[in-house]
């Protein structure tokens, strides 16, 4: 039995479809992420699904039971489901224990006691049990957040942009905990960000997003290896993009022919900036200038057979610093080949 | 708040909330429908007779009043909430609030106190005689039972409304003032007819707009000095002539020019929307007032108070403690006061926070729409109210009496008109809109995060009611509930039409005491009602310290600070 399911869903706002014919299914111990930029609707989604705002078209099943299509609506508070928001929502007149307690209103003291006691240890927060939520940084106010969905056994859990509340410094160390505990605790769930490092690094599924719906649904390595357009290539740094003709399944470039399965005729190729390497056997390039980044030197390049100025980020070595006239080779698993309307 | 606003409210809300929001709408709609509907009754003989003799003299008295009252609180207002806000002078601070101080005193006791002190027996004539040796018809002296004592009185007592505003809308364009003052030169007195001025133009009319609005409804201070206005019309042709038919067709008349006063507060809010340019604050410039500015900008400040607080607040001070006044009746004066003030002030707020709960929840147009016309009648005067409440009331009654009668031979009475029933819900029609400002206000502060956190967690619409919001804003029901509590407390007209028999406020009591010319009486009830106005003062107060520019207002305050 699926977390959720959601099949042909469609929304309107007025001023045009926001998307449509959205279909996605997030499965058992499941993390799948919408990403998006703001606007692609991403969030709509998210309020669609936790029943803070109504279907229009198509529907959503949560845990198997429908919540919601053009005649049904389940509230919010009967769908069963965890959300935990950017700026956490913590009531700031309960103690981080009474927060935590919130959904398990009707259940004896005891036990009550003993799950918020066990919440608090899962996301490693025993201590803070009388503290008010004001007192806690961020990071752990977000945690406490987790907690506090997680109490209620939801069968989905919901996150609209958990992360981007909090200062970079400790954000990576708040997503590894915070997807350990929805790993050890099973939970699916759909999170929502608009951060491609996030989702690369949180989630089982991306489902990429656009105004207009959904692009491409994918793990991650199928979305950084299987772009199905220059923009979703472009999630992971500009690449570079270079006009090209496509023949007999090859596309020509100034570093010979890429193979691709693109029908004849013109198209466009992409490259992303880590694709290469200096090498003697490469093809020569005119460097115009360069940047230290410390793992990499970011150079930029003119080359012979195709116009304008083109980026590399190459793996910095002791003593090396790339001027002039340079020979670069091209992993052609980082080109891609699209055709062109 | 402005950023969260409807992330995530839109499909919160039950149809109950609706129905709810309509039918409040339109039970607080009514009593002005009433009056409204009453242009197109027939014309009675008595209406004639007020249309032939009186109706002009109520146009003029009325027109004359408005205008005179409107002029004079606008230069009251503006000019000293120019000086409070932008020079700098010895008492400013303490003149910042002191000039909200009139607001204490309703008009109809500032009236009587000043009758006492200019009429020909009063100490002000009696002083003049005696320095001057003049004996009766030596001199002229302007006769406050008039249409210009009328003036006089409403303007000292309502110009704080244009004051409240115009020191708000100077207090957000300082820093534009400033540069353009200084980049251009100007002198100050320039700056303040050629910037100030106009760019506070919508907080004036708005100011404005409450003054007239004031000024149309007011009952208790022109009946005391007997002038012919609309609002003593009304009650003449209702208690005197006894023609309902007429005074509902002067009620429906006055009601018409109040919506145009309303319409001008609604266009003065929509202009005013262009002027928040920045959330910035800045220390305001203040300039320095030397020798004669000085001297003038301290007289013009204190000489509202003196007149609208101090001289009528020290006079009936002065009769309540040095006349031993009779005190007989006063325990169930106050008694029948606070009965009403707090099954009111309950009742306000209650409803005003499911109001605002189901306008929070429900963004549609329908409730949206139904709960501005709910809060709509603040701006109906109490005469206007009650007589829309007492006619209707009364018919049911009758109708319902003489069914039971016939029916059952039971008499079921004035279960209405004859009980608090409807003096009740007239105080509801024109003081929700007090409650439901200040628990909107809180409840937008609560983020609409809270909601969804609260429901998704397995919390119904009324337990996040309960458990979230409720103790969020706990503080703000306190003070809408003490707001409306002081306008009942101060409420003349309604309470004085719609009242059971042998049912009594301090207000009331002291209209009648004063118009029975039993001053010394009177001023019990009168000092009470005034030391109960100041507590919004005080509260206002100590607001505008706590959010003096340059420091960061209590609106900004991160969430977590707000409990």
């Amino acid at each position: 039995m699926s977390g959720l399911e959601i099949k042909n869903l469609a929304h309107d706002y007025g001023a045009g479809t926001l998307f449509d014919g959205f279909n996605l299914t997030v499965g058992a111990g499941e993390v799948v992420s919408l990403l998006g930029p703001s606007g692609c609707g991403k969030s709509t989604i998210l309020r669609l699904v936790s029943g803070l705002e109504a279907v229009q078209q198509g529907n959503i099943s949560i845990g198997g039971v429908l919540v919601g299509d053009q005649t049904t609506h389940i509230l919010p508070e009967k769908r069963h489901i965890g959300l935990v928001l950017q700026d956490f929502a913590l009531f700031p007149h309960l103690n981080i224990s009474e927060n935590v307690a919130f959904g398990l209103r009707g259940q004896d003291k005891a036990s009550v006691k003993k799950r918020v006691g066990e919440l608090l240890a899962l996301v490693g927060l025993g201590w803070a049990a009388d503290k008010y939520p004001h007192m806690l940084s961020g990071g752990e106010q977000q945690r406490i957040a987790l907690a506090r969905a997680l109490a209620v056994d939801p069968a989905l859990m919901l996150m609209d942009e958990p992360f981007s509340g909090l200062d970079t410094q400790h954000r990576n160390a708040v997503r590894d905990e915070t997807l350990r505990v929805l790993k050890e605790t099973g939970v699916p769930t759909l999170l929502v960000t608009h951060d491609p490092e996030e989702a690369m690094r949180l989630s089982d599924r991306i489902a990429l997003m656009r105004r207009g719906g959904m692009v491409q649904l994918g793990t991650p390595s199928e979305i950084y290896e299987q772009p199905v357009d220059a923009d979703v290539v472009a999630l992971f740094g500009d690449p570079n993009r270079l006009d090209t003709f496509v023949q007999n399944g090859e596309a020509a470039s100034p570093w010979g022919p890429i193979a691709t399965s693109q029908p004849d005729g013109v198209a466009e190729v992409c490259i992303r900036p880590d694709a290469f390497r200096l090498s003697d056997d490469g093809v020569e390039v005119k460097v115009k200038s360069q940047r230290y980044l410390g793992a990499d030197w970011l150079v930029s390049f003119s080359i012979s057979g195709a116009e304008g100025v083109h980026h590399a980020r190459l793996a910095a070595q002791p003593g090396l610093q790339p001027s002039g006239m340079q020979r670069l080779v091209l992993d052609a698993r980082k080109a891609y080949v699209f055709g062109k309307a | 708040m402005q950023g969260t606003r409807g992330k995530y409210r839109s499909r919160l809300g039950s149809r109950g909330q609706t129905v709810f929001t309509v039918g409040l709408a339109m039970l607080m709609a009514f009593p002005l429908v009433y009056v409204l509907f009453a242009v197109l009754q027939p014309v009675t003989a008595s209406w004639a007779h007020i249309q032939d003799t009186l109706l002009l003299q109520y146009i003029l008295n009325t027109a004359g009043l408005a205008v005179g009252v409107g002029l004079g609180s606008l230069i009251i207002g503006a000019s000293c909430a120019w000086l409070v806000t932008m020079c700098d002078f010895p008492g400013r601070r303490v003149f910042q609030w002191a000039l909200f101080l009139p607001l204490a005193v309703p008009a109809y006791v500032l009236a009587y106190t000043y009758t006492d002190l200019l009429q020909f027996a009063g100490p002000v004539q009696g002083f003049l005689r005696d320095t001057f040796d003049w004996g009766r018809g030596d001199y002229y002296f302007p006769r406050i039972h008039s249409l210009g004592g009328a003036i006089f009185v409403l303007t000292f007592a309502l110009y704080p409304y244009v004051y409240m505003l115009a020191r708000a809308a100077f207090m957000e364009q300082s820093i534009c003032v400033i540069e353009v003052s200084r980049s251009l030169g100007c002198s100050p007195l320039r700056v303040f007819w050629s910037v100030a001025l106009p760019l506070a133009r919508p907080a004036l009319i708005g100011g404005l707009a409450l003054v007239l609005m004031e000024t149309l409804g007011d009952f208790g201070a022109v009946a005391y000095f007997s002038v012919k206005t609309f609002t003593t019309g009304i009650f003449h042709a209702w208690r005197d002539l006894g023609d309902i038919q007429a005074a509902l067709k002067l009620a429906a008349i006055l009601a018409i020019f109040v919506m145009m006063a309303l319409y001008l507060e609604r266009l003065s809010r929509r202009s005013a929307r262009y002027h928040h340019t920045s959330g910035r604050y800045r220390p305001l410039p203040n300039y320095e007032l030397k020798g004669q500015a000085k001297i003038g900008a301290i007289l013009a400040c204190s000489i509202p108070v003196f007149i609208g607080f101090a001289l009528p607040g020290g006079k009936l001070l002065w009769w309540a403690l040095g006349h031993t006044p009779d005190l007989d009746g006063f325990g169930s004066l106050v008694a029948d006061s606070l009965t009403v003030a707090t099954i009111t002030s309950v009742l306000a707020v209650l409803v005003a926070t499911l109001l605002a709960y189901a306008a929070r929840l429900n963004t549609g147009r329908l409730v949206q729409t139904a709960t501005r016309f709910a809060v709509m009648g603040y701006a109906v005067p109490g005469l206007i109210l009650a007589i829309g409440i007492v006619v209707p009331f009364t018919f049911v009654e009758n109708s319902l009496d003489a069914w039971m009668r016939a029916s059952f031979g039971i008499s079921t009475g004035l279960f209405l008109s004859g009980t608090l029933v409807a003096l009740i819900f007239a105080y509801l029609v024109r003081f929700l809109s007090v409650s439901f400002n200040a628990i909107e206000a809180s409840l937008g502060k609560v983020t609409p995060s809270f909601d969804a956190a609260s429901r998704t967690l397995g919390t119904s619409m009324t337990g996040t009611l309960g458990r979230v919001q409720l103790p969020l804003m706990s503080g703000s029901l306190l003070t809408a509930g003490l707001l409306v509590f002081v306008d009942v407390l101060k409420e003349l007209p309604a309470t004085y039409v719609l009242r059971p028999f042998n049912f009594n406020t301090l207000a009331v009591r002291t209209f009648e005491l004063a118009s029975d010319e039993q001053l010394v009486a009177a001023s019990v009830p009168a000092l009470t009602i005034v030391l109960v106005g100041l507590i919004p003062i005080i509260m206002m107060s100590r607001a505008i310290g706590a959010a003096r520019p340059g420091k960061p207002s209590a609106e900004s305050l991160p969430q977590g600070a707000m409990a």
